[in-house]
């Protein structure tokens, strides 16, 4: 108890001096480039679509579609234009492009809208799908994703109020086809944050503390299957495509025990432990860029609206299911961080809002562009767990006595109570044993032994002590595995 | 017992130091609007003056002549006095009303007895007086001190009684407090000056409609100087747990035991389940029958002599239960026994009485030991002598002291004091000879004397007519001080030394902004209702104004109403006419009084919302207040009725400066103000008011907002037109839901914080078209139009398109029918019309099939295709046949028959 003390200690001393370095260090790899949004315009980014003709269409929570010219400028305050190409749209969380249509998902519906007369201004707007209720509620939002394989829009719709579900499919996914059809797809919604798909094209979405939320999570979207929160199962009856209502969850329980007794039942593939990793997980996408946005390619990221973040996260199948791990990454955007996407070129544009929901970039609102700089960080790359503890691969080789030292790494375990009431402290903590510590021929990776896993838990690993062949610490030292399922092997 | 005589040695000796004081010069009774307005003249209308404030009436009847005089100031009621007055102040004010309190208007009656009965008589009223309750004290607070300092000062307490800070001023007509320590305490005071008409009904003293909190401030300010001890005399324990009903408290374990003041549930550390019971011993003085009241949140009993006398047990709200028990003087075991369980704490115990005692509190009457009280100290603190008490009430009527002041259970001997009639009195004899003999002695000044004698003479004359109704409005203003604050034909007003009393929250207002109002001419200006209520109530209309009018009771002035009414009149405005509709002229209103126009609201709150610059009385209160001729000719000039005010004219020389509202008629657009107004605080709010608006405006094109749109639904689909024509089209019951004119919406609700619920139009004459499904196949011509909504009837909604304006066509598709809406805006004239073409495809229908035009009572159908719901809302139908149907109160268009598209339109002009 002492030692832990002691080690907690230390641990603030030195995120306070390593905080100051990181401001620089973040410059070294990555440049946030604010694009010059023109005064008088507020742009609430809610979503983000890249153009046939190469324009950024910038969809905002007021309503309005922009169109910004050279978004990839490098000198934006010159080259790039914003022009209004739609209005009177209705809080607009999604976009996707397909053959001439921008497909929109506002409150009420998704509509695709088009500029027929070729004057820049869109002038028509079909109702591609508005099989859903809305009651009047401003909670009531509808986050859409892209086009999948088959040609879905997947659009998650919070619960009415956050907490119950006033109107039809208020806590669910639907799949809304270009065709206009619409099925329901995936029940136990709660509060979305964003909507994307990781690089072998499953769909995920974040969703965000409260009940039957312990703390944000990133969750997979699975035809059939119930996502947690029971308070929109009313609406199987809507739904005989989907089978018969779940059993509801125990409150009080543990999400992997729950996910034992009802088959339906998927817990968040990756948990964002709250306030560590931030308060409002947002916007989803993955590094599709093969390498031009630094070494983290195919790795999803996801915002965190409060904490004006972009964090990584890495996942693997274990038996079927995906699980994985976040780990910090980009701060300091202008306002709080929603929708985010990533090019193929590289550049990974971000929107930010802070009305109604407070964020640690002061700004009301924000469009900024990140690159990375080319230099590579030395940083955590990515994590998978064995039966026994984890592998963890480094983005550059390490200096294998440091891993071995004592305390160069630091693990914990704990969960969150699965319950209907709103959110969940820590629970059930453990501190594992680090029994052995393996570093691969190349340096690059290690194997790390504990005397005991935790089903269920999130395992919070620190690696204060490693260092690069040069000497230097990581960039983040952190990262929070959700250990769902232990691997056999 | 011991410490409760020490506290009030402790106001004795105040009481000493203050009395030390040589007696300030001899000034009589001190009536302000005598020394104001009469005392150099000694004048007949003085004399009335002294006449009612003296309440000569009381023994001296009128005879000859009712001159309209104000009905007398009536002596306080001295019910219950004993709760409000120190024992020892009652004493000493008996021997002499004018040491304690100069100025006074009480006579010494007693003057004429003999020394020794007179201290006899003084000592038995004492203990009778004191007899009818007890002093409740309080402790002094340092911060209310202070509170109470600037309250004083602000409110128009000194506009009477003078400031009480700095150097005093010589201004005769200040009413002086006289020594407020040795008379009251604390929440004597304060329950005083919170309802003062409750005990001196004619209002002299009115009331300033203070809170609690604020008349305790007071109090605590004017008695600072007050220093009393309060001891404990109450035992308490105290128990946790949670219960419903009242436990036995024996076989509990107490957490906690000690002495407090009162019955006082704040003893318990903690909010919620506990309980509490206190014990101490009932001193009860007066044999008789006592009714004892328990007023508690949660359960609760009082228990005297270990018998339950009221019970009110259980969990409950604050609520009242009552038990009767005849007792015998002496100490009586008390208990009351109290729990708490969650939410809100309250425990009163209060009890009547002999001698007409209501609802006192009886911790006052609680002593920790039953045992004597020690007299060491020599100076006896007040004990009531039953034997004196019962004298005193005797002597209290046969003395004279019921001729004057009331006092629940004693009733007065009108031979007793009884003088002649007001028009036989000699001038120099009884109350009114220099050195009073056997009659009442008022300390009266030679001029007060001469005066009275003038207006005796003047009664006795034999052409002695009553007052004009002017001097009938000037008596009133005199008599109740009213020109301390106000001026009315150039009479009265603030005196000069007072000015830097009165203040404002706005500076900028200058002095308008701090000093009352004139009444001159205000009985043209309020209407008779509001002049009632302000008579009734007082009032604080005036948001910038720190003084408040208080209320001096409507029995007392109520007749100012009448006479005000009748003397100060306007030339009678001759109606004006305005070619436009209710909804339209409201419209014009509205603007006009917005930031775009006059932007009256810039300067004057509206329905509490609150200006940008200076808060000038609430708009939304006008026509309540003022009459409607007032209003017309006030707006035009202010300066004629307001000197000084910063009130601008936008009609200089009665012409208007916005000559394209309204052909520019000044009259008209006045009016118009005022037809707006009277819709009071439900008039839409005029732009300008609250928090920043968001205001869209379609310039050039059209504007689309799609939000929650107050009558439009979830899925409304609002669109502004430049031609200031605004629609909501609700794509959930796929209708028109909505029209109107002027501004299209303002977007703040939503687009500010998180954007809960829903906003209604921002522009006027909003007009609601009929609800539900625009379209039915109906197989009966009489048929009832559907209940279900477009979504429930199965309409689909495709969306919409946009042209070069911006105007939007709706599509939605019905069964197997495609139809297309596009909406546009005309201007004729001033106002704009909405024009609206439908497209209809598919399939011939087996049935009628009929769109829903109007619904609502007053359709008929005018020439060329127009038809009208009433005076409002007019439609041109072309392309297709209109059915009116009565009996359904609505208007139905026959869809065109034929293959291809059918197409019909519709013109709205309201």
């Amino acid at each position: 108890m002492i030692r832990y003390t002691t080690f907690a200690l230390t641990m603030v001393l030195l995120g306070t001096t390593v905080g100051f370095a990181q401001e620089s260090e973040q410059e070294k790899y990555y440049k946030i480039t604010p694009l010059p949004i023109p005064e008088g315009v507020v742009l609430e980014v809610g979503a983000l679509e890249m153009m046939p003709d190469g324009k950024l269409a910038v969809a905002t929570r007021r309503g309005d579609i922009y169109m910004v010219s050279n978004p990839k400028a490098s000198s934006p305050e010159t080259d790039t234009k914003f022009t209004l190409f739609a209005h009177g749209l209705h809080e607009v969380l999604g976009l996707a492009y397909r053959d001439g249509w921008l497909y929109v998902t506002q409150r009420t519906d998704v509509s695709r809208v088009r500029d027929t007369n070729g004057d820049g201004e869109a002038d028509e707007f079909e109702i591609v799908s508005d099989g859903w209720g809305v009651s009047g509620d401003y909670h009531e939002y509808a986050f859409g994703s892209r086009f999948d394989q088959e040609g879905n829009i997947w659009v998650t719709l919070c619960l009415t109020g956050s907490f119950s579900s006033q109107v039809p499919f208020r806590g669910w996914c639907l799949r809304v086809n270009a065709d206009g059809t619409t099925v329901a797809t995936t029940s136990g919604v709660r509060s979305p944050g964003g909507i994307g798909m990781n690089a072998a094209g499953d769909v995920f979405y974040t969703d965000n503390q409260g009940p039957w939320n312990g703390t944000c999570g990133l969750k997979h979207l699975v035809p059939g299957k119930f996502v947690g929160h029971p308070g929109g199962n009313d609406w199987y009856k809507l739904a005989p495509e989907m089978g018969d209502r779940p059993v509801d969850p125990e409150s009080n329980s543990r999400f992997h025990v729950e996910a034992k007794k009802i088959p339906e039942y998927m817990p968040a593939a990756v948990l964002f432990p709250y306030d560590k990793m931030g308060k409002s997980a947002s916007g989803v996408d993955y590094d599709r860029s093969e390498g031009k946005f630094g070494p983290f390619a195919g790795q999803m990221m996801v915002g965190d609206q409060s904490h004006s973040t972009v964090m990584r996260v890495v996942m693997e199948e274990v038996n079927g299911r995906y699980q994985g791990a976040c780990i910090p990454f980009l701060k300091d955007i202008g306002s709080g961080t929603l929708p985010i996407w990533m090019t193929e070129d590289g550049n990974l544009f971000v929107g930010g809002t802070n009305r109604g929901w407070g964020s640690r970039g002061s700004k009301p609102f924000s469009l900024e562009r990140i690159n990375w700089t080319g230099v590579v960080p030395f940083d955590l790359l990515n994590v998978t767990a064995n039966p026994d503890g984890f592998t963890v691969q480094f983005t550059k080789p390490i200096d294998a006595a440091s891993a071995t030292a004592a305390d160069a790494i630091v693990a914990e375990t704990y969960t969150y109570i699965y319950q209907s009431s709103y959110g969940s402290p820590e629970v059930d903590h453990t501190k594992p044993t680090v029994t052995k510590v393996e570093v691969a021929p190349d340096k690059k990776s290690l194997k790390i032994t504990l005397d005991k896993v935790q089903e269920g838990h999130v395992h919070e690993i620190h690696f204060p002590g490693i260092r690069n062949e040069n000497g230097e610490p990581l960039w983040h030292d952190v990262l929070y595995y959700t250990m769902n399922q232990i691997p056999s092997k | 017992m011991k410490r409760m005589h020490l506290g009030i040695l402790a106001v004795a000796s105040v009481l000493v130091v203050l009395t030390s004081h040589p007696a300030e010069a001899q000034t009589g009774p001190i009536i302000p609007g005598y020394e104001r307005f009469h005392s150099q003249s000694s004048d007949a209308a003085g004399g009335e003056l002294l006449l009612s404030e003296l309440n000569c009436v009381a023994c001296h009847a009128q005879s000859n002549v009712d001159l309209g005089n104000l009905a007398p100031k009536t002596a306080p009621d001295l019910s219950m006095v004993g709760s409000r007055v120190r024992p020892e102040y009652l004493r000493a004010y008996l021997a002499d009303p004018h040491q304690l309190k100069p100025g006074a208007t009480m006579p010494d009656v007693l003057g004429g007895l003999p020394a020794e009965e007179r201290t006899e008589a003084i000592e038995n009223l004492t203990h009778f007086l004191a007899s009818t309750g007890r002093l409740q004290e309080a402790r002094r607070r340092g911060r209310d001190i202070n509170a109470g300092k600037q309250l004083y000062h602000d409110i128009g307490c000194a506009a009477c009684h003078g400031p009480r800070e700095g150097s005093p001023l010589d201004v005769a007509q200040l009413k002086p407090l006289g020594q407020l320590e040795a008379k009251y305490s604390v929440p004597s005071l304060a329950a005083f000056l919170q309802d003062p008409l409750k005990v001196r009904a004619s209002g002299r003293m009115p009331s300033l409609r203070l809170t609690s909190e604020d008349a305790n401030k007071i109090a605590q300010y004017l008695l600072q100087d007050l220093d009393v001890e309060i001891p404990a005399n109450i035992k308490y324990t105290y128990y946790e747990g949670n219960w419903s009903k009242l436990p036995d408290f024996s076989k509990l374990k107490p957490a906690d035991t000690g002495e407090t003041m009162s019955f006082d549930v704040g003893v318990a550390p903690r909010k919620d389940n506990f309980g509490l019971v206190f014990e101490g011993f009932l001193n009860i003085t007066q044999k008789g029958d006592y009714n004892f009241h328990i007023e508690s949140d949660d359960g609760s009993r009082l228990l005297i002599d270990g018998k339950e006398i009221v019970i009110y047990d259980g969990i409950h709200p604050k609520g009242r239960r009552s038990g009767k028990v005849r007792l015998e003087p002496g100490y009586h075991p008390l208990r009351v026994e109290y729990f708490e369980g969650a939410g809100e704490q309250e425990l009163e115990v209060l009890f009547d009485g002999p001698r007409g005692m209501r609802n006192a509190s009886v911790a006052d009457f609680v002593v920790l030991s039953p045992e004597p009280a020690e007299e060491s100290s020599g100076t006896p603190g007040f004990l009531v002598d039953a034997q004196r008490a019962e004298k005193g009430q005797v002597q209290f009527v046969s003395l004279g002291c019921a001729t004057c002041h009331k006092l629940e259970g004693t009733k007065a001997d009108r031979s007793i004091l009884k003088g002649p009639n007001l028009a036989e009195l000699e001038i120099s004899k009884g109350c009114l000879a220099a050195q009073p003999k056997g009659a009442p002695d008022f300390r009266l000044t030679e001029a007060q004397r001469k005066s009275l004698a003038s207006a005796i003479s003047h009664r006795k004359e034999a052409n002695t007519l009553a007052w004009e109704p002017e001097q009938r409005v000037q008596r009133h203003l005199a008599t109740f001080n009213c020109y301390a604050c106000h001026q009315r034909n150039e009479i009265g007003g603030i005196d000069p030394q007072l000015d830097t009393l009165f203040h404002t929250t706005q500076a900028e207002m200058g002095d308008e902004g701090r000093l009352p109002p004139t009444l001159t001419g205000v009985g043209a200006k309020l209407t008779p209702n509001w002049m009632n209520k302000i008579l009734g109530e007082g009032a604080k209309d005036r948001p910038y104004m720190k003084t408040v009018m208080p209320n001096f009771g409507h029995q007392n002035v109520g007749q100012l109403q009448p006479l005000f009414a009748t003397l100060d009149t306007l030339p009678e405005h001759p109606p004006i006419e305005i070619p436009e509709t209710e909804g339209r002229i409201k419209a014009t209103g509205r603007h006009m009084v917005g930031d775009k126009v006059f932007g009256c609201i810039k300067c004057h709150t509206f329905d509490g919302e609150k200006a940008s610059g200076v808060q000038g009385i609430d708009m939304t209160l006008m026509t309540r207040r003022l009459n409607h001729d007032w209003f017309m000719a006030y707006v035009m000039d202010p300066p004629r009725f307001r000197k000084g005010t910063r009130m601008p004219t936008a009609w200089p020389n009665g012409k208007s400066v916005m000559r394209n509202i309204l052909s520019g008629d000044a009259d008209q657009q006045v009016e118009a103000i005022w037809i707006y107004l009277s819709d009071q605080n439900k008039a839409a709010k005029p732009f300008g008011v609250g928090e920043q608006p968001i205001e869209l405006i379609a310039w050039r094109k059209a504007v689309i907002y799609r939000n929650f749109i107050e009558g439009a639904g979830s899925r409304a689909i609002g669109v502004g037109f430049p031609e200031k024509a605004n629609i909501a089209f609700d794509a959930n019951d796929m209708n028109l839901a909505l029209i109107w004119q002027g501004a299209f919406i303002d977007a703040s609700r939503h687009w500010t914080g998180r954007g809960q619920g829903y906003q209604p139009p921002l522009g006027d004459n909003v007009i609601r078209l009929p609800g539900k499904a625009p379209f039915a196949v109906l197989n009966d011509a009489a048929a009832k139009w559907p209940e279900t909504s477009g979504k429930e009837a199965g309409y689909k909604f495709l969306g919409y398109r946009l042209d070069e304006a911006n105007n939007p066509t709706f599509r939605y598709r019905f069964d197997e029918q495609t139809i297309a809406e596009a909406i546009h805006a005309d201007k004729v004239g001033e106002f704009p019309v909405l024009v609206r073409e439908f497209t209809v495809e598919g399939p011939p229908t087996t049935g009628s099939f009929v769109f829903r035009a109007l619904q609502g009572g007053g359709i008929h159908a005018l020439e060329d295709g127009w038809f009208q719901m009433g005076d409002g809302l007019k439609v041109q139908i072309e392309g297709a046949k209109g059915i009116v149907r009565p009996d359904q109160n609505d208007l139905l268009i026959e869809v065109p028959e034929g293959a291809g598209p059918r197409q019909f339109s519709l013109k709205y002009v309201w």
